[in-house]
C-alpha cells in the first residue's frame, strides 16, 4: 500500500534526487570497481598459482631430506581422487608431477641464446589438460598425452630465446647426483607469461625424471584442483589431511611459509606426508593482497560514508522542503510509523536506482579498462594480469553485498530524517509558508 | 714406359701405405678398446702429474677475456695461488675495479667466494661459471683425471701439428664438472684439446690449450681457449660461439704462505 504512494512521490521529485542519485550511482560503480578488481587480481594470481604449485592443495612426503617424494602414489592417488568426492566437494581434476627447483642450474639454450628457468615442471599432458587449458597460449597446443618430446615454455623465456613452436631447444640440468645432463626437446606451446610464474617450463614427467636420473615414475608431489577454491580450500584440506591420517605417516596441514620449511627438514623415522595450502604457498604476495584488500575496506567505508552524509543531508533538505506535504498527510490521519516508512520506501527506490546504475557503470568500466588498457610489461605487476590486461570478477555473491551495502546505506542515511518527518504536527506543518 | 712403371709402382706404395696406416690405427684403436683399469689410470696419472706441482706451490697472475660476439667482451684479471699437495686454492680478483677484493677460497671439495662489498663468504660450487665466463671454478684446481674418469673409447688424431691419442672418458665420481669428456693428448703427455660434454651426450664445450710453459719438470698452460658450445649469436649469417680466452703470466713455483690459504687473508687483502 505504501510502495505506489512512495513510488508517485519519488519519481515526481526526482528533480530534487537527481544529484543523490549521480553520486550513489558513482560511489557504487567505484565500490564495483575496487572490489571487482580485487577479486580479479587475487583469482588470477591464484589461478597462475595453483598451475605452477601443482593444485590449490598439495600432499608432500618428507622424510628429511628436504625434497619431497610420494613414495605410495596408489595410496594418495586414492585419497585425492575420493575423499574430496565423499565430502561433496567438488574438483577439476589432479596432478601427478616431479619437480626440478634449480634457479642455478635449470637452463634453456637454443641458437646460442640461453635463460635460467626457476623450476622444471614435469606434468601428465592428459591428467592436467584442463589446468593447462587456462593458459593463455600465445602460440602451439597443449602436447598430446604421450608426447615426451615436447615443452611449454613461457613467452618471457622464447623471447629471451627467440623461439617459436616447432623448435627444437636444449634444457640443461644438474641431477641431483651432480651431474650435468641434457636433453632435446621441441617447442609444442608458448603461454603469456613474464611474472615470477614465467620461469618455468612444463614437460612430460618421464622426461623430466629421465634427465633427472630418476625412476620414470617417480612423483615428487601430487596436487588436487578444487572446483571452487576460494570457498572450500580450508573444508577440503581438513578433508584430505584426515584420509591421509587414516591411511599413511603423517604431518598435517601446512598453513605458512615457515611450517612448510619446517616441515621438509625435519628429520623423520620414516616418510610422512601432509598437506600444503595455496594460501601457505602463497604468504608473501597474500600479504600484499591483504593490503590491497585492506585499501580497498578503507575506500568502500570511507565512500559508504560519503553516501550516508550525502543522503543524511539531502533527505533533511527533501524533509524541510515537504514539510506542507508531511503535515497533509499526517492531517488526512497518516500515522508516524507510515510517515517513516514512506520516506524510507522513497530511499529504497532511490538506492535500488543508483545501485543498479552504479553496478553497470562499474562494470562497463571494469571491462573497458580489460579491453582498452595494456599494461603489459609492468614488471611485478604482471603477476596480476593475464596478457597485461587486468581480468575483473564479480561474483553473484559479492554484487550482491554491493546491492545490499548500497541500499542500506541509503536507507541509514534517510533513517534520521524520516523519523523527524514522521513528527511533524499537522498543525505547525500547514502554517509554514 | 719406365716413367710409367715408376709411376704404377709409386701408386702401389701408397695403397700400400695408406693399408698400413689403416691396419696400424685399427690395431691401435683395437688394442685401445681393450686398455685395462689400471693402463687407463697409468696413462691419466701421466698427464695428471705434469700439470700437478704436487711439492711445490704454484702462482700466476692470469688475464681472463670473455667474448660475447655482439656484446663485446671484457676482461678479468686475477691472481691465482694453488697449493696442490693440501687441494686447495685461492683467486684473489684484480679486475674490473667493480669486483676489485673478491676472491674465490678452495679447500678439499669446499668452495667459498668472498664478497668484500657484504664482506661475507658465500658457499659456492665447482661447477659454476667462474665470473659469468665460459670457465668453471673447478677448471682452476689441480687436474685429478685418473682418479675421476676412466678410459672408454681411444684412436690416433692428427691436430694441426700434433699426433694426439684421443680418448674418451667417462667418470667415475659424481664429483666432477662433466660426467663425459673426449682428450686429445700429445706425445709429451699434454693435454692440447678436451671436450665436454653431457651426461646424454649433448657437446657443452670444447677447450683448446695451445701453449705450456715449461717450470721445472712441470708444465703450466699458459694459453687456455674455451669455447661455449651452447652460447653464441648468429651475425652476419654465421654463428659465433661465445669464447673465453685465458692467458697466464708470471707463472712461479715459489712458496706461497699459509696465510694466503685462508679466509682472513681474502678479507684483510681487499680492506
Amino acid at each position: 500500500m505504501i510502495i505506489k504512494p512512495a513510488w508517485r512521490n519519488f519519481s515526481r521529485n526526482l528533480h530534487r534526487y537527481r544529484v543523490l542519485l549521480l553520486a550513489l550511482t558513482m560511489v557504487v560503480a567505484t565500490l564495483v570497481m575496487v572490489i571487482g578488481t580485487v577479486l580479479g587480481i587475487s583469482g588470477t594470481l591464484r589461478g597462475k598459482a595453483s598451475r605452477y604449485f601443482a593444485g590449490d592443495l598439495v600432499v608432500l612426503g618428507y622424510d628429511g631430506s628436504g625434497r619431497s617424494l610420494i613414495s605410495e602414489p596408489e595410496v594418495v592417488r586414492e585419497i585425492l581422487t575420493q575423499a574430496p568426492a565423499a565430502a561433496g566437494i567438488p574438483t577439476v581434476t589432479w596432478s601427478e608431477r616431479s619437480t626440478y627447483y634449480d634457479a642455478g642450474n635449470a637452463t634453456l639454450f637454443f641458437a646460442g641464446y640461453y635463460t635460467r628457468q626457476r623450476r622444471l615442471v614435469g606434468v601428465e599432458w592428459e591428467l592436467e589438460r584442463p589446468i593447462l587449458e587456462s593458459f593463455d597460449l600465445l602460440e602451439g597446443q597443449i602436447p598430446e598425452a604421450d608426447d615426451q618430446e615436447g615443452i611449454l615454455i613461457s613467452s618471457a623465456a622464447a623471447e629471451i630465446l627467440e623461439a617459436r613452436v616447432g623448435d627444437r631447444i636444449v634444457v640443461s640440468v644438474v641431477t641431483p647426483r651432480g651431474r650435468s645432463n641434457t636433453v632435446d626437446l621441441m617447442v609444442r606451446g608458448i603461454f603469456a607469461e613474464a611474472s615470477f610464474f614465467g620461469f618455468t617450463s612444463y614437460l612430460h614427467r618421464r622426461t623430466l625424471n629421465r634427465v633427472l636420473e630418476q625412476p620414470e615414475d617417480q612423483i615428487n608431489e601430487m596436487g588436487i584442483y578444487l572446483a571452487d577454491p576460494l570457498q572450500q580450500e580450508e573444508r577440503a584440506a581438513q578433508v584430505l589431511s584426515a584420509a591421509i591420517v587414516e591411511r599413511l605417516p603423517a604431518f598435517g596441514i601446512l598453513r605458512d611459509r615457515d611450517e612448510y620449511s619446517d616441515a621438509s627438514r625435519a628429520r623423520r623415522e620414516q616418510r610422512e606426508y601432509g598437506v600444503v595450502t595455496l594460501t601457505a604457498q602463497l604468504e608473501e604476495i597474500n600479504d600484499l593482497l591483504q593490503a590491497i584488500t585492506l585499501i580497498a575496506g578503507v575506500i568502500v567505508v570511507l565512500f559508504l560514508g560519503i553516501v550516508v552524509v550525502g543522503v543524511s543531508n539531502t533527505y533533511s533538505m527533501i524533509v524541510f522542503e515537504r514539510t506542507r506535504e508531511i503535515g497533509t498527510l499526517r492531517a488526512l490521519g497518516m500515522q508516524r510509523p507510515r510517515v517513516v516508512l514512506l520516506f524510507l520506501t522513497e530511499a529504497l527506490f532511490l538506492a535500488l536506482a543508483g545501485v543498479m546504475l552504479g553496478v553497470l557503470t562499474g562494470v562497463a568500466a571494469l571491462e573497458g579498462v580489460r579491453r582498452l588498457v595494456d599494461f603489459g610489461g609492468q614488471g611485478w605487476a604482471m603477476l596480476f594480469l593475464v596478457r597485461g590486461r587486468l581480468q575483473w570478477v564479480l561474483p553473484l555473491q559479492a554484487a550482491g553485498g554491493i546491492v545490499a551495502i548500497g541500499v542500506a546505506a541509503a536507507l541509514i542515511g534517510c533513517l534520521r530524517s524520516a523519523v523527524r518527518a514522521s513528527r511533524v504536527r499537522p498543525v505547525e506543518a500547514l502554517r509554514q509558508e | 714406359m719406365r716413367e710409367t712403371e715408376i709411376r704404377k709402382s709409386g701408386a702401389r706404395g701408397a695403397r700400400v701405405a695408406l693399408a698400413l696406416v689403416m691396419a696400424t690405427m685399427l690395431v691401435v684403436t683395437a688394442t685401445a678398446d681393450t686398455i685395462s683399469r689400471d693402463e687407463a689410470r697409468q696413462i691419466l696419472r701421466r698427464v695428471d702429474e705434469l700439470v700437478t706441482f704436487g711439492n711445490d706451490d704454484f702462482s700466476a697472475e692470469y688475464t681472463l677475456t670473455q667474448e660475447r660476439p655482439g656484446q663485446g667482451s671484457s676482461v678479468t684479471r686475477f691472481t691465482l695461488f694453488r697449493r696442490d699437495r693440501a687441494d686447495t686454492y685461492t683467486i684473489l680478483i684484480m679486475e674490473p675495479a667493480a669486483d676489485r677484493g673478491k676472491g674465490y677460497l678452495r679447500i678439499g671439495e669446499n668452495l667459498s667466494l668472498y664478497d668484500p662489498v657484504d664482506r661475507r663468504f658465500t658457499v659456492t660450487s665447482s661447477r659454476d661459471r667462474f665470473q659469468n665466463s665460459n670457465a668453471r671454478n673447478s677448471d682452476f684446481t689441480r687436474s685429478n683425471l685418473a682418479e675421476e674418469y676412466r678410459i672408454t673409447g681411444h684412436a690416433v688424431e692428427r691436430l694441426g701439428s700434433y699426433t694426439t691419442d684421443v680418448y674418451d672418458l667417462e667418470a667415475v665420481v659424481d664429483s666432477v664438472t662433466f660426467p663425459v669428456m673426449r682428450i686429445w693428448i700429445d706425445q709429451d703427455n699434454l693435454v692440447r684439446k678436451f671436450e665436454d660434454y653431457s651426461l646424454s651426450g649433448q657437446h657443452m664445450r670444447t677447450t683448446a690449450i695451445p701453449t705450456y710453459r715449461r717450470l721445472g719438470t712441470r708444465f703450466v698452460p699458459v694459453r687456455i681457449v674455451i669455447q661455449d658450445e651452447l652460447r653464441g649469436r648468429r651475425i652476419d649469417g654465421v654463428f659465433r660461439n661465445e669464447r673465453t680466452l685465458i692467458a697466464v703470466d708470471r707463472p712461479s713455483l715459489n712458496p706461497v704462505p699459509d696465510m694466503v690459504f685462508t679466509r682472513t687473508f681474502l678479507e684483510r687483502v681487499s680492506d
